[in-house]
């Protein structure tokens, strides 16, 4: 392996991080090419384990998986299956050899809890957080400094399964730049490896996750078409269903998911099957020995065919995801130009030909699949780090979204599958004289009741004064930003009452909370905080301070006079801020700072629209002249219409795009 | 905002739907939040605000209702419940058959009659578009004369071979290439199209429950 020269100088390294049902890896681009980083267990991948041992101990990985069997209760296995889900979700009810905490409060009872025993509970995003810091610390490691992250999330998550993924990251301590979709990375790591243009599915069954999504790579565009999927449904699953055809041969009664055996059984179980299913990838049959109850052991035989048996219902689930998502995108299997498997469980022999028959074609996976999310997100990092044009990826919205109606239906406000980031508006109404007050409850997913959708959030808007029927509007804007989250803004517009609304989720943590999770991981308080905020007040301030001279540099030319003497006034007040150690002060120059940058900022995303359109134009104006005439002829042409154009673009003439929402960034020629 | 504006493409209902691909891709090349990462967080905001309108705009254009609805925004036709006519007995004769049709097949577990259903429907909704666009280029009050007349034949073959269309709607189709500007055949055409949407996604989600 080769070592990165130590530099303590070297700016920090963006990096992208795979945090996976089973297994999670942290990679980074080097010379442009993905590279797993080495974790605390010495290999790259890192088993998503977290053990919490006695007085504070907390252990990731190999060393937490070897406590499994001895102390499944202390030991949490697949968290995120658990991610933004409730105490009483059903996930808790499937075999398992965790205990959930009882939920006492309403508040306790939006967040699944694992009962630690004397150790107290975790909630999912702090057992995240675990591995998250455990991963990022081996990235420290490695490159001394790490930047920004990618974390990636399987595309079928919701609003509250990704909230619960973006908190992990920053209680972990990581400047989170974005969320990413499993396949979509896996696309990304491809696409940008082989350079080639077409329409790609992409197969991912993990240990607890599936998806499959379906997306065109053109000219560096990855544009997703489609998505669907199933966010409990993986290895995890053929474990499940194996463990519980071995329980009654060791002599445990099961009926459905329940059984009498203790935690203990149950892990040895599970870990029997999974070990099977390992073996199963190149023996036919495979002969597991057995602990007895009542002590002894036996063996048992079990055969690939028994096993292929076993996984076809969750098969059939797969490809009932798949045949909806070609359905979506207006496809058929033919038109797919690849499919790229992803996650540990397409090595299933089963699976890959379900998948082969399912597309009519041998699947990829020259990319280990193991890998091959991690090194899409490294790359996505190191691609915003940079800010680059080159390679885009626009994602969607995977499940719709919508306000449940006054007969408990669902009022679709945005659909599955559309671009990402996105908004709508919706108005409502009273409906009945002299109410005062709105309640919406917002819901995701694709069924007709909202009570079989997945709510999000419900808000209230009170102290609309006294009118007739119909009479009050209530404004909703729905916005869906890069990351596939919500936000949910009304107002109340008849009265001029222009009131926001707060919005409490139906699931997760609150901010609040969060906030207090990472003020307890603080050891010393007060002061440490105050530490704290100055810090990242000085990297928000460098950053922006930065980002403005890069500005400066290249498009300077849009800003007046004044403008600029005003704009390089309101830099040097920042500069001197972070010189500072005022944590508010740096605050309030960065303010000033945007302050006068706004109207600038809204003509170089002109100038931008301006340098796309262009390019196109540049391009069709050739191809056309060699299509009809002598190319020498028109070349000239061309050149001398692009450089009007170019000319006409540099300066503030000519009309300029308004593509604001407010249209502040209209501009005068 | 018109979306036709927004993204500065010739307003028409039958556009090329590639080439709006393409000027939504290059938009997005410029406004995509992905390009905003380090930027000062009130630009990141412009930037994203920019970028939704144009998602939104695309979104509006690339579906035919939507697009339809765009364009009678566009011409000033008032659309809606409360705007559009009952619908015709043929119409609602041709609707409560494709219902029925479509739970027999299901109740029958009759895949192969689902999705020959599902064709017969996309043939009629080809029709249906057809008819639009005819409308539509009128409203626009291009070139309506001959042009269209050849338009009006091949929307009529498509008719037949689509599923026993009724005839009104052609009629009315006509008429309105005739000049006289009916929007009521307009907002029947949009009606059906709407209609056909549904009638799409029921099917694909009895193909769902089939399979």
């Amino acid at each position: 392996m080769l070592l990165d020269i130590f530099d303590p100088k070297a700016p920090p390294k963006p990096i992208g991080i795979d945090l996976g049902t089973t297994n999670s890896v942290v990679a980074y681009v080097r010379d442009g090419h993905p590279l797993a980083i080495t974790n605390c267990d010495g290999g790259v991948l890192l088993p998503s384990v977290v053990y919490y041992g006695p007085r504070g101990q907390v252990l990731v990985g190999k060393t937490a998986q070897s406590y499994a069997t001895r102390e499944p209760g202390r030991t949490i296995q697949s968290a995120k299956r658990y991610m933004g889900r409730s105490a009483d979700d059903p996930q808790t009810a499937q075999l398992s050899a965790h205990r959930f905490k009882e939920a006492g409060s309403e508040a306790e009872r939006r967040v699944v809890r694992f009962d630690l025993g004397e150790e107290g509970a975790r909630t999912p995003v702090e057992i995240s957080a675990e591995i998250l810091k455990s991963l990022r610390q081996s990235a420290v490691s490695q490159l001394n400094a790490v930047g920004g992250v990618v974390i990636t999330v399987p595309a079928y998550f919701d609003d509250a399964q990704r909230q619960a993924t973006k908190d992990a990251g920053r209680l972990a301590g990581l400047e989170v730049l974005r969320l990413l979709n499993e396949p979509t990375a896996a696309a990304l790591a491809y696409g940008l490896e082989k350079r080639k243009d077409g329409v790609f599915a992409v197969f991912d069954l993990g240990g607890g996750t599936f998806d499959v999504t379906l997306l065109r790579l053109e000219e560096g565009v990855f544009q997703v078409l489609s998505t669907g999927g199933d966010s409990a449904l993986g290895g995890d699953d053929m474990d499940r269903a194996l463990a519980l055809q071995l329980l009654p041969v060791m002599g445990f009664a099961v009926e459905g998911e329940r059984t009498e055996a203790p935690p203990e059984v149950i892990g040895l179980a599970l870990e029997a099957a999974r070990r099977a299913k390992h073996a199963l990838t190149d023996a036919a049959e495979l002969d597991l020995e057995l602990p007895k109850r009542g002590g002894g052991s036996l063996v048992h035989r079990v055969t690939r065919a028994e096993f292929d048996a076993l996984i076809a219902p969750l098969l059939g689930r797969t490809g009932r995801a798949c045949r909806r998502a070609l359905r979506d995108a207006e496809l058929t299997p033919e038109e797919v130009d690849g499919v790229i498997l992803v996650g540990g469980s397409t090595r299933v022999p089963r699976v890959r030909q379900f998948v082969a028959e399912l597309f009519g074609q041998e699947p990829l996976s020259d990319i280990d699949p193991d890998l091959v999310v991690a090194f899409g997100a490294a790359q996505q990092a190191a691609l915003l780090a940079e800010s680059s044009d080159e390679v885009l990826l626009l994602d969607v919205l995977p499940l719709s979204l919508g306000i449940e109606t006054m007969g408990g239906g669902v009022d679709k406000i945005l659909p599955r599958n559309t671009t990402i980031p996105v908004g709508a508006r919706s108005s409502f109404t009273t409906f009945a004289d002299d109410q005062t007050g709105f309640e919406l409850h917002v819901v995701q997913g694709e069924r007709e009741l909202a009570a079989d959708c997945r709510s999000l959030a419900r808000f209230t808007l009170r102290g609309i004064p006294p009118m007739p029927a119909g009479m009050a509007r209530l404004d909703v804007s729905f916005h869906v930003d890069a990351d596939g989250l919500l936000t949910v803004l009304a107002k109340e517009l008849t009265t001029g009452l222009e009131q926001q609304v707060e919005v409490v989720p139906s699931y997760g943590l609150t901010d609040e909370q969060v906030e207090q999770m990472l003020l307890d991981a603080l050891d010393h308080g007060e002061a440490d905080l105050e530490a704290r905020r100055l810090a990242d007040a000085r990297v928000e301030g460098e950053r922006i301070s930065k980002a403005t001279s890069k500005a400066l540099a290249s498009d300077a030319d849009l800003l007046s006079a004044e403008e600029r003497a005003l704009v390089e006034q309101a830099q040097r007040e920042l500069k001197a801020a972070i010189e500072g150690s005022g944590a508010s002060v740096i605050q309030a120059r960065i303010e000033s700072l945007e302050d006068v940058t706004h109207a600038w900022a809204g003509r170089r995303m002109d100038r931008a629209i301006r340098a796309v359109t262009l390019g196109r134009q540049v391009g069709e104006v050739e191809r056309r002249v060699e299509h009809a005439r002598g190319i020498e002829a028109h070349l000239e042409e061309s050149a001398a219409k692009a450089a009007q154009q170019a000319a006409e673009s540099a300066g503030l003439t000519g009309t300029q795009f308004d593509l604001t929402t407010g249209g502040q960034a209209k501009t005068e020629s | 905002m018109d979306p036709f504006e927004l993204l500065q493409i010739p307003p028409s209902f039958d556009l090329d739907l590639n080439a709006l691909s393409a000027r939504h891709r290059e938009l997005s090349r410029a406004l995509h939040p992905d390009r905003y990462v380090g930027a000062p967080s009130a630009e990141r905001r412009q930037a994203l605000g920019r970028a939704i309108s144009v998602n939104e705009a695309w979104r509006r254009l690339k579906e035919p209702v939507s697009r339809a609805e765009a364009l009678c925004e566009r011409y000033g036709v008032p659309y809606g419940e409360r705007a559009e006519p009952k619908a015709s007995p043929d119409w609602l004769m041709e609707v409560m058959e494709l219902r029925e049709a479509l739970a027999e097949a299901r109740r029958a577990r009759d895949i192969a009659r689902v999705e020959q259903l599902t064709r017969d429907v996309k043939a009629a909704r080809e029709a249906t578009l057809e008819r639009l666009t005819a409308h539509f280029r009128a409203l626009s009050g291009g070139h309506v004369a001959e042009d269209s007349a050849a338009k009006d034949s091949a929307a009529d073959g498509a008719v037949e071979r689509g599923r026993g269309e009724e005839d009104s709607a052609a009629d009315g189709g006509a008429s309105a290439l005739r000049g006289a500007v009916s929007h009521e055949a307009l907002l029947r055409e949009l009606g059906k199209l709407r209609y056909y949407r549904r009638f799409m996604d029921e099917a694909g989600a009895t193909l769902d429950e089939l399979a």
